[in-house]
C-alpha cells in the first residue's frame, strides 16, 4: 500500500472537473444525466470487481442492481424507514443475493458458469414481473420517497456515496485482498497451490460486487423515484458490461470514464430514438472487444508505455498464429 | 381431483412442445459441441426467423414453394456473416473465452433493436395459422401444435440423418469429438465452423417460423427463448443431441403440467430453476459426458 500514482491522481481531478461541470451551469437536466452517471459508475467499477478483477464473468449484474432498488422502494413503501436505511439495507440484501450468485461460482467454469448467472438473474426478473401482490408487477413501484428534494443537493449526494464507494473499492484492490483477486482471475490452480483460499475470495468478490451493486440500484431507485422489472433486464446488464468493457477492465478508473464516454454517448444519442442507442452501445462493445480488449484505458497505457510517444496500440491488430486450444 | 382426460391432453401438448424446444435447443448443442462457443444471440434469431419469413410472405407474396428454400438459404448465408465477422477474428487470435459470449451477446441485443425498429413492438403473428383441433376420446389437440411438432420431428430426423450418413456431418462430428487431430486428418475445421455455424442458424429460424402460429412474437421475446433453449442444452448436457431432445420432451411435459399447480407467469421460473439445479449438481448434464471446461 503505497500512495497514489500520479497517474491516478490526474485521473481523479479529470473526475472531478467533468463531474463538476453541470454544477457551473446549473442546469436541472444535466445535474440528473450527471447524476445517474455517478450512480452507475458505482455499478460498473462493482462489475469491474467481478469481472476486471477476479475473472467471473457475471451477465446478471443488472439483477442485483434491481434487487438493491427493489429491497430499498419495498422497505420504505411498507415500513415507512428512512431512505438512508432503506439504501443500506438493499446493499446487504442485494450482497445477501450475491452468495447466491457465487454458488455456482464455486463449481463451474465458462460458459456453464455464464449461463447460470443468466438463468438466476431471469429468474429474479420474472419473480418480479410475476408477483404483483408485493412488487406489483410490471407496473412497478413508485411514490416512495425520493432522496433528497433539491436536485444540486441530490446530485451532490450522489457524487459524494460514489466518491466513497470508489475509493472503498480502489482500497480494496490495493489491498491483499486485491491481490488475491488477481491472482485468481491468472491462475485460479495457481492461486489454490500458492495458498489463497479461492472459494472465501471468490464468494468474498460476489460478496463486495453485490453490495456496491445493491447499494448503487437502491440509490438510484430513489434517485428517479420508480422501479420497474425492466431495471432486470438483459439489455441493462448489457449497458453496465459496455461501460466497464468500453472504460477499460480490470481498473478502477476505466469504469467511470467508460460511463461518462458510454452515457454521454447514449444522452446525446437520443434525438435516434431510444432503439439506435442500444444498437450503437452494443457495436461498440463489439468493436472494442476484438480490437482494444483493455479499454480507455490501455490506450493510456499504450502512450505511456511507449518510447517517443509513438502509441503501439495496432499491436492488438495484428493477428497471431493459431493456437490449438485444448 | 385431477380430470383424467385434461391429465393426458396436457402431456401431450408439452411433448408436442418439447419437440419443438428440442428444434431449439440443438442448434445451440450443435455450436457448443462443435465451436465451444455459447451462442447468447440464438433467441434473437429465433425471432428474427418468424419476422423475416412472415414479411416474406406478406409483404413479397413469394410462394410458399420458392420461400421456404430461400429462407433456409438466407439464413445459413447470415450465419456464414456473423461468424465471419464476429467469431472468426477472436478464434484466430485464440482468445475464444469470454470474447465470444460478449459478442453474440451484444449482437442479440443489435438484433432485437433492429426488429424493433423495423416491426415495431407490438405482437406479432404469422400469417399460417392452420385451424381446427384433432379430437379422440375426449382429448382435443390443436392442429396448429401437431402440424408444427411434426415438421420440428422431421428436421430433427434429417439433421441427425445428415450428421450420421453425410461426409460433411461425419467431420463435424470428427471436429467435436477432437479438433487437432480431425485438422491432422485433413478436415479444414474452419470450414466445418462456418457450415456448422450457418447450420445452427437455421435451426433457429425453423424454430421460430413453426413456433410464430402459436404464440405472438414481439422483438423481445428473444431472451425467453434463449433462456429456453439453454434450459434444454444444459439439462441434457451440453453437446450432447440426444440429450437434449430427450431434455426438451421433459421440460415441455414438466412446463405443461405445471399449469395444474401454480399460475401462468412463474411457469417459465420452473425451467430455470431446474436448470439451476441441474447445473449445480451436475453439471455435464443427465446424460452429458464429462467435458473439459
Amino acid at each position: 500500500m503505497g500512495a497514489p500514482k500520479i497517474r491516478n491522481i490526474i485521473f481523479f481531478i479529470i473526475n472531478i472537473v467533468i463531474f463538476i461541470f453541470p454544477i457551473l451551469y446549473m442546469n436541472d437536466y444535466l445535474l440528473r444525466i450527471f447524476g445517474i452517471m455517478a450512480i452507475y459508475s458505482i455499478i460498473a467499477v462493482s462489475w469491474d470487481i467481478l469481472y476486471g478483477f477476479t475473472g467471473q464473468l457475471s451477465f446478471g449484474h443488472a439483477a442485483l442492481m434491481g434487487i438493491g432498488a427493489y429491497t430499498s422502494a419495498l422497505l420504505n413503501l411498507n415500513f415507512g424507514l428512512s431512505v438512508w436505511l432503506c439504501i443500506i439495507a438493499g446493499g446487504f440484501f442485494s450482497a445477501f443475493i450475491g452468495l447466491v450468485f457465487a454458488l455456482p461460482a464455486l463449481r463451474l467454469r465458462g460458459p456453464y458458469f455464464v449461463v447460470s448467472t443468466i438463468a438466476i438473474s431471469e429468474t429474479f426478473r420474472l419473480i418480479a414481473n410475476n408477483w404483483v401482490e408485493v412488487t406489483n408487477g410490471p407496473y412497478g413501484l413508485y411514490r416512495f420517497s425520493p432522496l433528497l428534494n433539491d436536485s444540486l443537493q441530490c446530485y451532490l449526494l450522489c457524487l459524494c456515496i460514489m466518491a466513497i464507494c470508489v475509493l472503498f473499492a480502489y482500497y480494496i484492490i490495493k489491498s491483499r485482498i486485491g491481490l488475491a483477486f488477481q491472482t485468481i482471475r491468472e491462475d485460479e490452480v495457481l492461486a489454490s497451490a500458492c495458498g489463497i483460499n479461492t472459494t472465501f475470495f471468490k464468494v468474498l468478490a460476489f460478496f463486495i460486487s453485490a453490495f456496491l451493486a445493491g447499494l448503487g440500484g437502491a440509490l438510484y431507485a430513489h434517485y428517479v423515484v420508480i422501479v420497474t422489472p425492466t431495471i432486470m433486464a438483459s439489455a441493462n446488464s448489457c449497458l453496465i458490461m459496455a461501460m466497464t468493457l468500453v472504460g477499460g477492465k480490470g481498473t478502477i478508473i476505466g469504469p467511470i470514464i467508460g460511463t461518462i464516454v458510454l452515457y454521454s454517448l447514449i444522452e446525446s444519442l437520443r434525438f435516434l430514438g431510444v432503439v439506435y442507442n442500444l444498437v450503437i452501445t452494443s457495436i461498440i462493445i463489439i468493436l472494442i472487444i476484438l480490437f482494444f480488449s483493455g479499454g480507455i484505458a490501455q490506450l493510456f497505457e499504450a502512450i505511456k508505455s511507449t518510447p517517443h510517444l509513438k502509441i503501439n496500440i495496432f499491436n492488438n491488430l495484428k493477428i497471431k498464429k493459431i493456437k490449438n486450444t485444448h | 381431483m385431477l380430470d383424467i382426460t385434461l391429465l393426458i391432453q396436457q402431456i401431450i401438448n408439452g411433448l408436442l412442445l418439447g419437440c419443438l424446444y428440442g428444434l431449439m435447443g440443438l442448434g445451440l448443442a450443435l455450436i457448443f459441441g462443435v465451436m465451444r462457443v455459447v451462442n447468447f444471440a440464438h433467441g434473437a434469431m429465433i425471432v428474427m426467423g418468424v419476422y423475416i419469413l412472415s414479411t416474406l410472405y406478406i409483404w413479397f407474396n413469394i410462394p410458399i414453394i420458392l420461400l421456404i428454400p430461400l429462407y433456409l438459404f438466407m439464413f445459413f448465408i447470415l450465419g456464414l456473416i456473423i461468424n465471419k465477422c464476429l467469431l472468426e477474428y477472436p478464434r484466430l487470435r485464440g482468445s475464444e473465452g469470454d470474447t465470444s459470449l460478449i459478442i453474440t451477446y451484444a449482437l442479440s441485443i443489435i438484433l432485437e433493436s433492429t426488429m424493433l425498429s423495423i416491426w415495431g413492438a407490438y405482437p406479432f403473428s404469422s400469417g399460417f395459422r392452420i385451424e381446427g383441433t384433432l379430437s379422440f376420446f375426449g382429448i382435443s389437440i390443436g392442429l396448429q401444435r401437431v402440424t408444427s411438432s411434426v415438421i420440428a420431428i422431421f428436421g430433427i430426423i434429417i439433421l441427425f440423418l445428415f450428421l450420421k450418413l453425410s461426409m460433411i456431418g461425419k467431420a463435424i462430428r470428427a471436429v467435436s469429438q477432437n479438433a487437432p487431430l480431425a485438422w491432422t486428418l485433413g478436415i479444414n475445421a474452419h470450414r466445418i465452423y462456418k457450415i456448422t455455424f450457418g447450420l445452427s442458424v437455421v435451426l433457429a429460424a425453423v424454430a421460430g417460423w413453426l413456433l410464430a402460429p402459436m404464440y405472438a412474437m414481439t422483438p423481445y421475446q428473444g431472451a425467453y427463448y434463449l433462456t429456453k433453449s439453454f434450459a434444454v442444452v444444459i439439462i441434457g448436457g451440453m453437446g450432447n443431441l440426444i440429450g437434449t431432445i430427450l431434455a426438451a420432451l421433459l421440460l415441455g411435459t414438466v412446463e405443461s403440467l405445471s399449469v395444474f399447480v401454480i399460475k401462468g407467469g412463474f411457469r417459465d421460473v420452473i425451467g430455470l430453476l431446474l436448470m439451476i439445479v441441474i447445473l449445480f449438481f451436475k453439471h455435464e448434464g443427465l446424460l452429458g459426458k464429462e467435458v473439459r471446461v
